[in-house]
C-alpha cells in the first residue's frame, strides 16, 4: 500500500510539475536555441522628474559559452563586458573598472543577475523572480518577473520580457517610479567573427 | 648572659618593627600601585620612552579586543528572524554585556546616508579623487545615470549632480564589502552560499577578570543551549578571546585545587608524623610570608608596579625559603634536649649565611640583565631570601618553645642509606647510572620558545574560530600597524602618508587586506575641498547644459562649499559613519594613535621593512612578540645560569679542596647532577625546554646549594642534615612537584624540572659529607 500510494503521489507530482513547466521549458527552449546572438540596442531611460528621456544605442553580443559583451555607443561609448568570473566597465577610453566576485560579492551577484535577465536564464532568474508568463497561448510570449530577493525587490517593482524567438523588449520599472525601455533589432546569429571573439578575452 | 639575652630580644623587636614598617609601606603602595600585564615591557627597553608609549597605546587597544564576541547564525529558512532576535534580545539583556550589535535600522542606514552627504565633498573616495583629477568624473556620472541599473532618481541628481555620495558607498573599503546586510542585519555569505547573521556584542570588563568572566561564559553558553534546543535546525558559531581566557583560568583553577589539595594534605601528613606537632608548619608559613611580604614591597617601591610575570615566578623563592626554617627545625627535634634554641642556631647560622650568600649571588646576576623582567625577579628573591633568614635568625629561638624532641626519627633509614654511600662500588653505580640517566634524557630535550605550545587551546573553539574566519574572511592573525601621533590630526596624516605603500604592498602580495579607518586628516579635507572646487563647475556646467540639472544649482552648490564644515574626530566617533571603526581609533590624554589590522601577512620583514622609513608607524606582531622575549630571554637567562653554575662549582672546589682533590670534584656533583637530571627528566616527559621550565632551574639550583651546605656543615651531626634535607626536599616535592600535574603546559613542565632537580639534589647529598679528617 505504502508502495502504491507513493507512487501516486510521485505520478502527481510529475505531473503538475509538468504541467507547469511545460510552458516554461518551451520559453526556456525557444529562446535558448541560438548560442550566439548579435543585436542592436535603443534604451530609452526615463528618470521621472526630468524632462527628456535619456536615449542610448549600441551594439550587444551575446555568447552562451562565454558571456556577454554590452556596448553603448552613443551618446557616448560604454563597454561592460560580463562572464562568471568578472565584470569589465570601460567608460569612453578611460582606465576599465573591474568587478570579480572576490572583490565585491554583493555587487557581482547584483550584475551577474541582470546578465541572466539579459540571457533570460530561467533557472537563476527563478531563485529570485517569482515568474509569471503573459499570454500564454501566442507565440509571442511576455514574461513578468517580480523579484523576491534582496536587494533586487528593493530596487525594482517589476521586470517584463518579450519576444518570440528572441528576446525583442525589456522594460524594467523600479520602485521611485523610473522606467527603462530596451529594444532589440537587426538579429543575427552567425558565428563570432575573429575580432568579435577577441572582445571576449 | 642577660646582656646576650637582652640583645636577642631588641634583635627580634627591631625585626618585628622592619617587619611592621614594610607591612604598612605595603598599605600604602598597594592602592597605587598596578599589576603589569603586558609582555611587551617585558623586552629590554631600547628606546625606552617611545616603546613604554607604545605598549600603553597597544595594551589599550588589546584590551579593548579583548572584550569583543561574535556570533554567527545560519537560521534555517533565510526568511525567518525569529531566533536571531531571540538571541539579539537576550545578550541585550546580559548585566555584563556593554552593547550588542547586529541589526542595522533603516534610521540608522538614514542617519548614516545623511552624514555622508552632508560630508560628500570631504569624504571623496580614492577612484573619484583620481576621475576629478583626470577629468573622467562627467562621464562615470553619465554612466550611471544611463545605466538601467543605477537607480539615479531625480532628488539625487538635484541634490548632488556629482554623485559623490554614490560614489563613496560603491568605493567602501573592500573588506566590509564582504559583510552584506540581509533584512537589514549584519550578514556574510559562505562558500555554500548560505547566508550567516552576524551579532557583535561588547563586554563592560575586560576579559581577563576571572570571576565575571566565569559567570559570563556560563550564561553564554546557557544561552546557546537554550537557542538549541528551541532552534535545533539553526547553527550557531562563537568567538572571543573571554572563552579561551576562561577556558585557561577555570583549567588552572582544577590544578589549583587538585594539586593544592594534595600538596597541602601531603605536607601536613609529613610534618605531622616527623614532628608531631603542627607548630612547625605554623612557623614556615610564617617565614615564607614575611619573605614574600618583603619581596613585594622591594619590588613595588623600585619599579612602582609588578610584573604578572614577577608575580608568579617569585614563587619560586618559597622553595629556597623554605630551607632555613626546615633546617633549624629538624635541629630543635632531634637535639632539643641537648642544646638550647639559641645553640642549635649558633650550629647552623655559618651554612645559613653561605647559603643565603650563595643564592644572591645567582639573583644578584640577574640583577645586570637588560630585562625588566629578570631584575624585578631579582630584587624581589634579594630582599625576600633576607628576609626569610632574619626571620629564622631572629625570631624562631623563640618560637620553637615546646617543639616536641623526637631524637630518633627515621635514624636507621637514614643511617643505612648514608652508610651505602661510604661503598666505593655503590657510589660510583650511582654516579655511572646518574649519567646514564642524564645523557639519555638530555639527548631527547626539545627545545622550543613558541608561545602557543605553553596554553592548551579547546579543539572547538578553534573549529568555530576557523569557520567564523573563512566566511567573514576576517582573519584574527593579530598582526597589525600601529600609526601614533602626538594629536588626532599627525596621526591621520601619518595615516595617508603610509596608506600608498600599503596599497602597493597588497599589489606586489605582500598583504592581502588591510583594514583602516574612514576619517580624513583636516589637512586631506581642504585638499578636497580645493580639488571641489577647480574640478566641479566645469561638471556641473556641463550637466546644466544638457537640461539634467537646473541653473540655479549653482547658487546652491558656492553656499554649501562656503558653510562648509570640517569633519573634526569628535565629531566623526559620535557619528553612526565610524560605526565599525571606532574599535581601531584611540584618543586619550595626549595620546592619539590608530590600528591598522593586516591580514595575510607574507613577510613579516617585508612589512617592517616597508615602514621603516615612516615616522609614527609601529609593526605589532603579538605573537612573534612573545615567541622573541621568550627566546631571548631563554638564552639570556641560560648564560647567566650557566656562568652562575661554574662560580658555585669554584666555591665549593676552593672550599673542600682542603680535604682532598677527589672530594673537592665530588662536592661539585650533587649540584651538576640535580641540574643534569633536571633536565633529563623534562627530556623523558616530552614537555619542550623554554623561558618557564629554565626559570624552574633557578630555583634546583638554590636547592642544590643549600643541600650541599647543610650536609658539608662539619658542626651539625649528618644524620640531622641529613634529615633536614629530607623534609626540605619532601616538602618542596609536595609543593612544586606536584606541578608536573598540571593540564597547563608551561606549569607541567616547570614542575618536571624540580621534580627531576630536587630527587638527584637529594639522593646525592651524601657527595658532599666532608670526609672524617684524622
Amino acid at each position: 500500500m505504502k508502495f502504491l500510494s507513493t507512487l501516486l503521489l510521485n505520478i502527481l507530482l510529475l505531473f503538475f510539475h509538468h504541467s507547469y513547466a511545460i510552458e516554461m521549458t518551451e520559453l526556456q527552449q525557444k529562446i535558448s536555441q541560438h548560442s550566439i546572438i548579435k543585436a542592436d540596442f535603443i534604451q530609452q531611460k526615463q528618470i521621472s522628474g526630468l524632462k527628456d528621456p535619456l536615449i542610448s544605442s549600441g551594439k550587444m553580443i551575446l555568447d552562451r559559452k562565454h558571456g556577454l559583451w554590452w556596448q553603448q555607443q552613443t551618446p557616448f561609448k560604454q563597454t561592460i563586458e560580463a562572464n562568471n568570473e568578472k565584470i569589465k566597465l570601460i567608460i569612453e577610453n578611460e582606465t576599465p573598472q573591474i568587478i570579480t566576485r572576490e572583490t565585491q560579492p554583493q555587487l557581482f551577484q547584483f550584475s551577474n543577475l541582470l546578465n541572466a535577465i539579459f540571457s533570460t536564464d530561467i533557472k537563476i532568474l527563478n531563485d529570485n523572480f517569482k515568474l509569471q508568463i503573459l499570454q500564454p497561448n501566442q507565440t509571442n510570449w511576455i514574461l513578468k518577473l517580480t523579484p523576491i530577493s534582496e536587494p533586487l525587490n528593493k530596487i525594482f517593482e517589476q521586470i517584463i520580457l518579450s519576444g518570440d524567438e528572441f528576446l525583442e523588449v525589456i522594460e524594467l520599472s523600479d520602485k521611485q517610479n523610473d522606467k527603462t525601455l530596451i529594444e532589440f533589432s537587426h538579429f543575427d546569429t552567425s558565428p563570432l567573427t575573429t575580432e568579435q571573439q577577441q572582445l571576449f578575452n | 648572659m642577660m646582656e646576650q639575652q637582652l640583645r636577642y630580644k631588641y634583635a627580634a623587636l627591631i625585626w618585628f618593627g622592619i617587619v611592621l614598617i614594610f607591612i604598612l609601606v605595603l598599605c600604602y603602595l598597594l592602592p597605587s600601585c598596578r599589576l603589569n600585564t603586558s609582555i611587551i615591557e617585558l623586552l629590554p627597553k631600547q628606546n625606552s620612552t617611545q616603546k613604554i608609549k607604545d605598549a600603553e597605546i597597544i595594551g589599550e587597544l588589546q584590551q579593548r579586543l579583548d572584550k569583543q564576541l561574535i556570533w554567527l547564525i545560519k537560521p534555517d529558512q533565510i526568511n525567518d528572524l525569529s531566533s536571531i532576535q531571540w538571541f539579539y534580545q537576550k545578550l541585550q539583556s546580559q548585566n555584563f554585556i556593554a552593547t550588542v550589535q547586529g541589526e542595522i535600522t533603516p534610521d540608522f542606514q538614514t542617519e548614516w546616508s545623511k552624514f555622508a552627504f552632508q560630508y560628500r565633498y570631504l569624504l571623496i573616495d580614492q577612484n573619484t579623487q583620481q576621475r576629478l583629477k583626470n577629468n573622467e568624473q562627467l562621464s562615470w556620472i553619465l554612466s550611471q545615470l544611463y545605466n538601467p541599473f543605477g537607480g539615479v532618481n531625480v532628488t539625487e541628481i538635484t541634490n548632488d549632480p556629482l554623485l559623490l555620495t554614490r560614489a563613496g558607498q560603491l568605493n567602501q573599503n573592500n573588506s566590509l564589502s564582504k559583510l552584506q546586510l540581509t533584512h537589514n542585519w549584519l550578514s556574510a555569505i559562505d562558500k555554500h552560499d548560505q547566508i550567516w547573521f552576524i551579532i557583535y556584542a561588547e563586554l563592560k570588563q575586560s576579559s581577563f577578570n576571572l570571576n565575571q568572566t566565569h559567570e559570563s561564559v556560563i550564561q553564554l553558553n546557557r544561552l546557546i543551549e537554550e537557542f538549541n534546543d528551541k532552534w535545533p535546525n539553526n547553527e550557531i558559531l562563537t568567538r572571543g578571546i573571554l572563552f579561551y581566557s576562561d577556558y585557561a583560568s577555570s583549567q588552572a583553577q582544577d590544578d589549583i585545587e587538585t594539586i593544592g589539595t594534595l600538596s597541602f594534605i601531603g605536607i601536613t601528613l609529613l610534618v605531622l608524623s616527623i614532628f608531631r606537632s603542627i607548630k612547625p608548619l605554623l612557623l614556615t608559613l610564617l617565614s615564607i610570608s614575611v619573605g614574600l611580604l618583603i619581596g613585594l614591597v622591594a619590588v613595588l617601591i623600585s619599579f612602582k608596579e609588578i610584573h604578572l610575570f614577577t608575580l608568579v615566578m617569585s614563587t619560586s623563592i618559597v622553595g629556597i625559603a623554605e630551607d632555613y626554617a626546615t633546617h633549624y627545625l629538624v635541629e630543635r627535634m632531634l637535639h632539643g634536649n641537648q642544646e638550647t634554641a639559641r645553640e642549635s642556631l649558633k650550629k647552623l647560622q655559618n651554612t645559613f649565611i653561605i647559603a643565603l650568600l650563595t643564592s644572591l649571588i645567582a639573583y644578584i646576576i640577574l640583577l645586570i640583565t637588560p630585562f625588566p623582567g629578570l631584575q624585578q625577579l631579582a630584587i624581589f628573591a634579594i630582599f625576600g631570601l633576607i628576609a626569610t633568614f632574619f626571620t629564622v635568625i631572629c625570631w624562631y629561638p623563640f618560637l620553637v618553645n615546646r617543639l616536641p624532641v623526637r631524637e630518633k626519627v627515621a635514624k636507621n633509614w637514614l643511617t643505612y642509606w648514608l652508610n651505602l654511600w661510604q661503598y666505593r662500588s655503590f657510589r660510583w653505580a650511582m654516579i655511572v647510572g646518574g649519567l646514564f640517566f642524564i645523557i639519555l634524557g638530555s639527548s631527547q630535550i626539545e627545545i622550543d620558545d613558541d608561545i602557543s605550545r605553553l596554553q592548551t587551546m579547546p579543539e572547538q573553539l578553534k573549529q568555530q574560530e576557523q569557520q567564523i574566519a573563512a566566511i567573514t574572511e576576517q582573519q584574527n592573525e593579530q598582526k597589525w600597524l600601529l600609526v601614533y601621533g602626538t594629536n588626532p590630526e599627525q596621526t591621520l596624516q601619518r595615516l595617508e602618508e603610509l596608506l600608498p605603500t600599503l596599497d602597493n604592498a597588497k599589489k606586489q602580495q605582500w598583504i592581502t587586506q588591510y583594514q583602516t579607518i574612514n576619517l580624513p586628516s583636516l589637512k586631506k579635507q581642504q585638499e578636497q575641498l580645493t580639488l571641489i572646487k577647480q574640478t566641479a563647475p566645469k561638471i556641473i556646467d556641463k550637466l546644466i547644459q544638457m537640461g539634467l540639472v537646473q541653473p540655479s544649482f549653482f547658487t546652491q552648490f558656492k553656499a554649501t562649499l562656503e558653510s562648509q564644515e570640517l569633519i573634526y574626530p569628535n565629531t566623526w566617533l559620535e557619528s553612526p559613519y565610524s560605526f565599525g571603526w571606532r574599535l581601531l581609533w584611540i584618543t586619550s590624554n595626549n595620546k592619539s594613535a590608530t590600528l591598522i589590522p593586516l591580514n595575510g601577512v607574507n613577510d613579516t620583514n617585508k612589512i617592517r621593512e616597508l615602514i621603516s622609513d615612516y615616522s609614527g608607524v609601529v609593526f605589532v606582531n603579538n605573537k612573534a612578540d612573545y615567541d622573541e622575549m621568550f627566546h631571548s630571554y631563554r638564552i639570556q637567562l641560560s648564560y647567566l645560569l650557566t656562568i652562575t653554575i661554574i662560580f658555585i662549582c669554584i666555591t665549593f672546589f676552593i672550599k673542600n679542596y682542603r680535604y682532598s682533590l677527589k672530594f673537592a670534584f665530588l662536592s661539585c656533583i650533587p649540584t651538576l647532577f640535580s641540574i643534569g637530571s633536571a633536565f633529563a627528566l623534562l627530556g623523558f616527559s616530552g614537555q619542550p625546554f623554554n623561558l618557564f621550565s629554565l626559570l624552574a632551574f633557578i630555583l634546583v639550583i638554590g636547592m642544590g646549594i643549600d643541600y650541599s651546605l647543610f650536609m658539608s656543615n662539619s658542626k651539625s651531626i649528618t644524620t640531622s642534615s641529613f634529615l633536614a634535607v629530607f623534609m626540605a626536599a619532601i616538602s618542596t616535592f609536595l609543593s612544586f612537584g606536584l606541578l608536573t600535574l598540571s593540564h597547563t603546559s608551561a606549569i607541567a613542565s616547570f614542575g618536571f624540572v624540580i621534580a627531576g632537580g630536587l630527587i638527584a639534589a637529594f639522593l646525592f647529598s651524601p657527595l658532599a659529607i666532608p670526609p672524617k679528617v684524622e
